[in-house]
């Protein structure tokens, strides 16, 4: 039980494509609130990329600015380099490989 | 005297430590009052509170912490919290969390039960978290923390007593305190020991040996720096080597605090699942599921069309009718006398051209007010979410499309939403394919043009041309992810917000913003395009004929005449290139604000183009080259003329394809020639 958390949700992410904050956060038993903590985290620490997190210093100049900000901002995460690589290691230290 | 109070009176520091705005600052000025020190911390410009409480002959030292989120070195606030409690080890700390975001705010006290420092939480909004229906057991959170807990309402100045009570119990011993410490992932325990025997001799006084070997694992910049320079070199090595095999190890100890406050949480806070959250639940067993999900989609869109024709196309005929040729006639009326050019340039530049694209208005507004309903509600979120996943189930493991969703409207925010995606070669061809997602000026020339040759049948087709531009999407989606993704897959995580019920104001300033953005355009580019289209028609002869803008067209017509489209079609669709709207302003100019008697140019069109021709047009502004700002985002976001152009020639050649193919296939089929 106490993995996990982080590498499980990393793991969950090896599907690939478009998981919702809900629905990851039921099948990893949390609240979205503490999930929402993990993935802020994981983006601090250069697992996960926030999208639409805004372009600091690009929006000032955009023409299309106005159609972005409007309506509600829809917030996502993405994984990096620097994730799959994780997920990737895991597999290769579960497969009982030796990790270089 | 003054010796015997000054035997009796005890003097504790009490540090108060929290997340920004969570009311530490209340606490503060509830616990120091009148007696408050605000000065730097040292060497810093980060200001530092100090004050005085006094408690039954206690002297209270109080410290304000800078508000921080956990105690990494990551800000300055973060170092000079966290070197604060190692060096002057406080006598207590009292950790003020929000209790309506208790999961954000257990991460601090999480890490500041790794420090040898006493710790109280101060639990403030209390009566927040009940009104928005969580129930937390203070009781049981302190059972389930081992240490003391204290429910506040620090603006009515609720539990002070109890807070100040509780501090002075814990600094005299008189309270039992066996906190539950978050514990590292079992399979990094032995590392965790390892490293702690290897730098037990290095460690520098206050600092605690077991944290700062926490601290290593987790990859501390500042504290590896300290014990690389406290180290021998060739032990230094070791742990180097140890850091190095378990660079994951920063998981299992962010990961054993994240699991150490699920558990606290399940345990002291109840969450009725109730109205919003569970109506939402419901909604998306439907809105995003993998099948009904789509279908709903499809459904939503066929409707968006349905009501922007149902309403928006007959009022867009009247305003053409008593607007646009009235104007013309009275413009006429004005300038009689006046030299051609200029009846001309007025007539069906001014008025032909941009009045006409003017008549859009009330599709426009149709569509973006049931696009800003839409988005309101919270549906928009899960149009992305589902069209993402089923191009995922459609082979496209790469990188997704989900950034070009999420710019669904216009293609300048597709092609900037491509920064995410991670490396050269992938980013750049989501950049190139970025101008195939329907933006909303192609929505609204398709908005204007279909009704005129499809009749009943418009929506249907609208949502067809839709369908095929994302159709075709997909196929280049799946033909790059084979060649230059070979499968590397792609992870996405979205927030998909509670369903609410939109809200007036909030549909209306989106409507605006994005009417407001069209009638800029009309005024200035639509303008500037449409005056150039007017005089290129009327010279050098004044005949249209002869004309240069004819000269060109006359260029384009073999190409033009393959796809069954006159050289005004092709000229429309050239000009198309500098707003996509501009392609109605053309064809405004070049047959006349007044021409067409009754009809106006919805009546010439029609007689002019067989559907299949219409069709083919329709499906080559569709796939064409992208408007002038999108074309020019292509180049800042590549940095380079050459793809640019390639990508501009890339749809080129696709468009003018595709509508050959749609046009022939059709008079194959014996439809509509």
């Amino acid at each position: 039980m106490g993995d996990l958390m982080l590498g499980r949700l990393l793991e969950s992410l090896r599907r690939g494509g478009t998981e919702s904050l809900s629905g990851l956060a039921r099948e990893l038993g949390v609240s979205e609130a503490l999930l929402e903590r993990m993935l802020e985290d994981l983006a601090r620490r250069g697992y996960l990329t926030q999208l639409n997190n805004g372009c600091p210093g690009q929006c000032a100049r955009c023409a299309a600015a106005s159609l972005c900000s409007s309506g509600r901002p829809t917030r996502a995460w993405a994984l990096t380099g620097k994730g799959s690589g994780m997920i990737a290691g895991r597999t290769c230290w579960k497969a009982g490989r030796i990790v270089t | 005297m003054v010796e015997r109070v000054s035997q009796a009176q005890r003097t504790i520091t009490v540090a108060l430590a929290g997340q920004p705005n969570v009311g530490k600052s209340t606490v503060f000025n509830l616990l120091t009052g009148l007696s408050q020190h605000v000065g730097n911390w040292p060497g810093k410009t980060v200001e530092r509170k100090t004050g005085i409480h006094q408690h039954n002959g206690t002297i209270m030292r109080i410290v304000d912490l800078p508000g921080t989120y956990s105690l990494t070195a990551n800000s300055l606030e973060e170092r000079i919290a966290r070197d604060y409690i190692i060096k002057e080890r406080p006598d207590v700390v009292v950790a003020v969390a929000d209790a309506t975001a208790l999961e954000r705010n257990l991460y601090l006290v999480a890490e500041l039960l790794s420090l040898p420092v006493p710790v109280i939480v101060a639990l403030n909004m209390i009566d927040v978290a009940e009104q928005q229906g969580l129930h937390i057991e203070p009781h049981v959170l302190e059972a389930a923390l081992g240490l003391p807990v204290v429910p506040m309402v620090a603006t009515k100045g609720r539990g002070l007593t109890e807070l100040v009570e509780a501090i002075a119990r814990l600094a005299q011993g008189e309270v039992a305190y066996a906190p539950s410490r978050p514990r590292i992932r079992e399979d990094h325990r032995a590392v965790l020991e390892e490293l702690e025997r290897l730098i037990a001799d290095a460690v520098p006084e206050p600092y605690p040996n077991d944290w700062v070997a926490l601290k290593l694992l987790e990859g501390d910049e500042e504290l590896t720096r300290m014990i690389r320079e406290q180290l021998a070199p060739e032990r230094w090595e070791e742990v180097h080597s140890i850091l190095r095999r378990h660079e994951d190890a920063v998981l299992a100890v962010a990961g054993g605090r994240y699991e150490w406050i699920g558990r606290m949480v399940r345990a002291a806070v109840t969450r009725p699942r109730a109205g919003q959250i569970s109506l939402t639940e419901r909604l998306d067993r439907v809105a995003a599921h993998p099948v009904w999900g789509l279908g709903l989609l499809l459904g939503v869109l066929g409707l968006v069309f349905f009501l922007t024709y149902a309403i928006g196309s007959p009022l867009q005929g009247l305003l053409e009718a008593h607007l646009v040729r009235a104007g013309a006639d009275w413009a006429a009326r004005l300038l009689a006398g006046a030299p051609a050019w200029l009846v001309g340039l007025v007539a069906n530049g001014l008025i032909g051209g941009v009045g006409r694209v003017l008549t859009f208005l009330p599709i426009l507004l149709v569509f973006f007010a049931a696009f800003g309903f839409l988005e309101d509600l919270g549906y928009m979120a899960r149009a992305a979410y589902v069209m993402d996943r089923f191009m995922h189930r459609m082979g496209l493991h790469g990188k997704s499309f989900l950034p070009l969703f999420l710019g669904f409207g216009c293609n300048v925010p597709a092609v900037m939403g491509a920064r995410v995606v991670e490396g050269e070669r992938a980013r750049l061809l989501t950049i190139l394919v970025a101008p195939l997602v329907p933006c909303t000026a192609r929505m609204a020339v398709l908005a204007f043009l279909v009704p005129i040759f499809f009749g009943r049948a418009s929506t249907l087709v609208s949502w067809g041309l839709v369908a095929f531009n994302l159709l075709i999407l997909v196929l280049l989606g799946i033909g790059l992810n084979k060649l230059v993704f070979r499968g590397e897959r792609a992870a996405f995580i979205m927030e998909l917000p509670l369903y609410h019920i939109p809200n007036l104001r909030t549909i209306g300033l989106f409507v605006w913003r994005r009417t407001a953005a069209f009638i800029r355009r009309a005024g200035t580019i639509i303008l500037a395009v449409s005056v150039l289209i007017a005089a290129l028609a009327a010279l050098p002869s004044g005949e249209l004929g002869s004309s240069y803008l004819a000269a060109i067209g006359r260029f384009l017509a073999p190409l033009g005449a393959l796809m069954g489209l006159g050289w005004e079609m092709m000229v429309a669709l050239l000009t198309s290139f500098v707003a996509k709207e501009t392609a109605i302003a053309t064809l405004g100019v070049l047959y006349g604000a007044g021409a067409g008697g009754e009809a106006g140019l919805a009546g010439i069109l029609g007689s002019l183009l067989a559907p299949s021709a219409a069709l083919a047009f329709l499906v080559v502004e569709m796939l064409f080259i992208p408007c002038a700002a999108t074309v020019a985002t292509i180049r800042q976001e590549t940095g380079s003329w050459r793809w640019t152009l390639l990508d501009v020639a890339l749809l080129l050649v696709l468009s003018l394809a595709m509508g050959l193919l749609v046009y022939q296939g059709a008079r194959l089929l014996g439809w509509g020639t």
